[in-house]
């Protein structure tokens, strides 16, 4: 065993310095260069891969090139004979390092640079038998000149039947290659964002403490992308690795996904360079707008009018409806036009408030208005007089209607117009299938798309009135306007009541006990300026009357900001814990399965699911049986964590319902907006059931 | 007076936001070429606007490297020179090679090997300080830029799609210098018309 059974064969011939280099052997020099070929085992079995390397040693101050160059160069080769005794696979490239030649650069190696590959012996081959292989190595050495030198290699190894044992001399080699090799990125996320004249790649750290590295540099697979010489501007922040990269001025169109090498230096001293492989996917904004969210916004928002937060509002549309029956078709054509323009232009607007407040910095999602005290006051009111209108319907002679004229002090439209305002407010924090995922595809856009998105959502909602639009022959399904209206309007109005109860339920666990008391001490003015303008026909005094009330009510916001304890407000149960980044990765750290529940007292969609659904006995049962953890991130309250948390499962408003099972790295499971108690049952049956509990105490 | 500096310094500073960005403007398919002026090796003059009105091609140029002896030492950018010359077209080789570098010389020296390689270009630029070839980014020899009689850049990049140095390769390489002179020649427009070169890089 004493001499090596792997046999380096005949002799270095080397040619006229100047000219290209031919050499046949396992080593070959040449004027710039050595290279050899070495296998990793002594022998060879057939049919079993075996692992061949190229070593190739430049002269001091000379370098060879990566697979993608740079701005100049070309990449090494190694071209194998054709022959069925066996199969190669292609050259694994280390990770390149950055050579500056200002104002160019190249990406490539000097010194030694190893290159693996796969070699598969033919099943053709014999105990006894040699495997000879045979290649030709081609590399451009550069330093200031480029010379292309080229060798042809040779090796030769005894097959043998029984398993290939390494060949000792070969390990640190090939160890320490393979650990140098460039890695699959670890983290969950390597995204690339597109700005002009620049890419962005963010990559995200697994949730594990990663080390942070000091410097960070990006090869693109792909050459011709980006300004070679301009090095990725790299910083670190959030467990986010962020590089810059220079558009080359070439304007290729950049592929989806990027493929590349990401390298990594640390300042610890004895810390390891490290490289990966990136795949990083070009992030939505570079994505066209998609007719598929288009018509899932439509239909989103036609859906929006049927779910809980709404239906108060329904019924004031329904009312209208009935109204417009006594005119005629062109006129009530003109009032359907009106209101959706109501409800487009008050998207747009809450569009555009929402964005800008977020370009503040702002960590708001849609639905934010219903987390501002002195908004849920504003409708508290409104609604409230709504109300008032309604009940006292013979006495005003019109409809609530007539608030909306009264208010504009002219014709009708206005009141059209304020009644598609008023039904956006109350409706856009109101989750309806559809309308989770589209509201946040949409936050996600650049503004114009978002904006597409939007407005294909304020159309969807305001589709029964469009109907109208263009079908006016439609108003003859509803019923004749005539005395029992009285009582329909009568009745609609105690709904509007009931959803002034909620909201001042949720303003009051916004703030402090002492502020409800100020908000109602509001309402009474505003019912008393309802009276007053009742009577004496004033106009104007009744919106003074109606100011002070605001004011008042504005006021209490002055008074008490919510106190700084975080109670947990939503619905306090003993069994959820809350929420939070750090809880959410302890638990999945113990392979605990999870909820999360994304919810808020504002939202009545979330209310719903958890009084029908979530609380029921059998699916507590069932959470328990699967031993599954209960997280409850309450956003009633502006909470940028949550925020952020839901934006990372692509949504930007509640309810949001998300499903860990056990096992580690496992994709989280989004539920609908809609729970079932068979839906979540069924979900959770996925969940394999602990075996057993309490192994450690 | 103060308003009259403030009105100035307001148009100084007009005029700088005006031309900065152009000044950086980066050599762009379909932009304008950036206008230089430099010697040949005939020591004349030569501009690129003295050429407006007709197609030109600039060809980065080392007579030491490898990629350029593959097209030349295999006539086959002799050829495409001979070929374009005859359709009017100005073909400007560029050497940016710094004093002292792989591929500078004297003019005697360029001429000398114009002369050896029988090179058909209308004349070869010395441009020792890299002044032409940062304006135009050039980065490899050989790197090609088409311009339009509008002197607008028609084409930029490599000479074709065989990015290696082995001659052997030209016979079924797609010259894309050529793919674009046809083109030029018969009015239609520039396919690729931005591709990544490929040779040595620049000596600057």
């Amino acid at each position: 065993m004493k001499c090596p059974k792997a046999i380096l064969v005949l002799v270095a011939a080397i040619l006229a310095a100047n000219g290209p280099s031919h050499a046949a052997t396992g080593t070959a020099r040449t004027p710039h260069a050595e290279a050899r070929l070495v296998a990793e085992t002594l022998s060879v079995r057939p049919g079993q891969a075996f692992t061949a390397a190229l070593v190739l040693r430049m002269k001091p101050g000379w370098h060879t090139y990566w697979s993608n160059p740079g701005d100049s160069g070309e990449p090494v080769r190694l071209t194998w004979e054709k022959t069925d005794a066996y199969e190669a696979g292609p050259l694994q490239f280390p990770a390149p390092r950055r050579i500056e030649m200002f104002p160019l650069a190249n990406f490539g190696f000097e010194g030694e640079a190893v290159f693996l590959t796969q070699i598969t012996p033919g099943l053709g081959l014999r105990d006894g038998d040699f495997l000879r292989l045979k290649a030709e190595a081609y590399w451009l050495v550069c330093k200031e000149d480029c010379i292309p030198e080229r060798a042809t290699l040779e090796l030769k190894l005894p097959v043998r039947a029984a398993e290939a044992a390494p060949d000792p001399a070969g390990r640190e080699l090939f160890q320490a290659t393979r650990a140098a090799l460039p890695r699959p990125w670890p983290g969950e996320k390597a995204a690339l964002r597109e700005s002009p004249g620049e890419w962005r790649l963010v990559l995200t750290t697994p949730r594990a403490a990663f080390p942070v590295p000091s410097q960070a540099d990006f090869f693109p697979e792909e050459p011709g992308l980006i300004e070679n010489a301009v090095r990725a501007h790299y910083s670190a922040k959030d467990g986010e690795w962020h590089l810059k990269l220079k558009r080359s001025s070439l304007g290729k169109a950049l592929p989806n996904p990027l493929r590349g090498v990401l390298t990594a230096t640390f300042a610890e001293p004895g810390a390891l360079p490290a490289a990966y492989r990136v795949e990083a996917s070009l992030e939505a904004p570079a994505s066209p707008l998609r007719a598929s969210w288009l018509i899932a916004a439509f239909f989103g928002g036609m859906l929006l009018n049927l779910m809980p937060c709404v239906f108060p509002v329904l019924s004031i549309k329904v009312l209208s409806f009935v109204h417009r029956g006594g005119e005629s078709r062109a006129r009530a054509r003109r009032h359907a036009w009106v209101h959706v323009f109501g409800v487009l232009v008050s998207f747009w607007i809450l569009f555009g408030v929402l964005l800008l407040l977020r370009a503040g910095g702002a960590q708001l999602g849609w639905g934010f208005q219903l987390q501002s005290p002195v908004f849920l006051l504003v409708l508290i009111y409104l609604l409230f007089l709504m109300g008032l209108g309604l009940v006292s319907s013979s006495a005003w002679g019109a409809s609530w209607m007539g608030l909306g004229q009264s208010l504009a002090g002219k014709s009708g439209y206005a009141g059209s117009f304020f009644g598609g305002v008023l039904a956006t407010l109350v409706a856009t924090p109101c989750m309806a299938p559809l309308v989770g995922s589209t509201v946040g595809i949409a936050l996600s856009q650049p503004p114009a798309v978002s904006f597409g998105i939007l407005t294909c959502l304020a159309l969807g909602f305001a589709a029964p009135y469009l109907v109208l639009v263009f079908f006016p022959g439609a108003l003859r399904w509803l019923p004749k306007p005539g005395a029992w209206m009285k009582t329909f309007e009568q009745a609609m109005a105690f709904l509007l009541f009931a959803a002034v109860l909620w909201l001042l339920w949720v303003f009051s666990l916004q703030t402090a006990v002492s502020s409800l008391l100020h908000a109602l001490a509001g309402l009474w003015i505003v019912a008393f300026a309802f009276w007053f303008s009742q009577k004496w026909r004033v106009g104007k005094a009744a919106w003074l009357l109606l100011l002070s009330g605001l004011a008042l009510g504005m006021a209490v916001r002055g008074l008490r900001p919510p106190a700084e304890d975080a109670r947990p407000i939503a619905v306090a149960e003993a069994k959820w814990g809350d929420f939070s980044e750090t809880a959410l990765a302890e638990l999945r750290a113990q392979h605990r399965p999870v909820f999360l529940n994304f919810t808020a007292a504002w939202c009545l969609t979330c209310q719903v699911n958890e009084r029908l659904v979530l609380s029921r006995d059998e699916v507590r049962r069932a959470f328990a049986a699967k031993n599954v953890a209960l997280l409850k991130a309450d956003w009633t309250r502006q909470n940028p964590e949550i925020s952020k948390a839901l934006a990372g499962y692509g949504r930007q408003g509640v309810p949001v319902y998300v499903l860990y099972g056990g096992e580690p790295g496992a994709e989280p499971r989004l539920l609908p907006e809609i729970l079932s108690v068979g839906l979540v049952l069924e979900a959770l049956n996925e969940i394999p059931t602990p075996q057993a509990q309490g192994e450690t105490p | 007076m103060i308003r009259t500096k403030i009105l100035m310094s307001a148009l100084a500073l007009a005029a700088l936001l005006y031309i900065a960005p152009n000044a950086a403007q980066a050599v762009a398919v379909g932009s304008a070429a950036p206008d230089f002026q430099a010697t040949d090796s005939s020591g004349k003059a030569q501009t690129l606007s003295q050429y407006k009105g007709k197609w030109v091609v600039l060809e980065w140029f080392n007579e030491g490297c490898p990629y350029v002896k593959k097209h030349y030492e295999s006539d086959n950018m002799q050829k495409l020179q001979r070929e374009a010359a005859k359709q009017g077209v100005v073909w400007l080789t560029v050497i940016s090679s710094a004093p002292g570098k792989q591929g500078h010389g004297t003019p005697e020296q360029v001429n000398a090997k114009r002369a050896e390689w029988k090179i058909a270009s209308a004349a070869t630029l010395l441009d020792p300080e890299g002044k032409v070839g940062r304006l135009y980014e050039a980065k490899t020899t050989p790197h090609m830029f088409l311009i339009d009689p509008q002197g607008k850049v028609a084409y930029m990049g490599a000479i074709d799609d065989r990015p290696t140095s082995d001659p052997a390769d030209i016979p079924a390489s797609k010259n894309l210098v050529k793919v674009a002179l046809d083109a030029a020649m018969a009015g239609r427009p520039v396919a690729a018309a931005a591709t990544v070169p490929y040779g040595c890089s620049v000596k600057y």
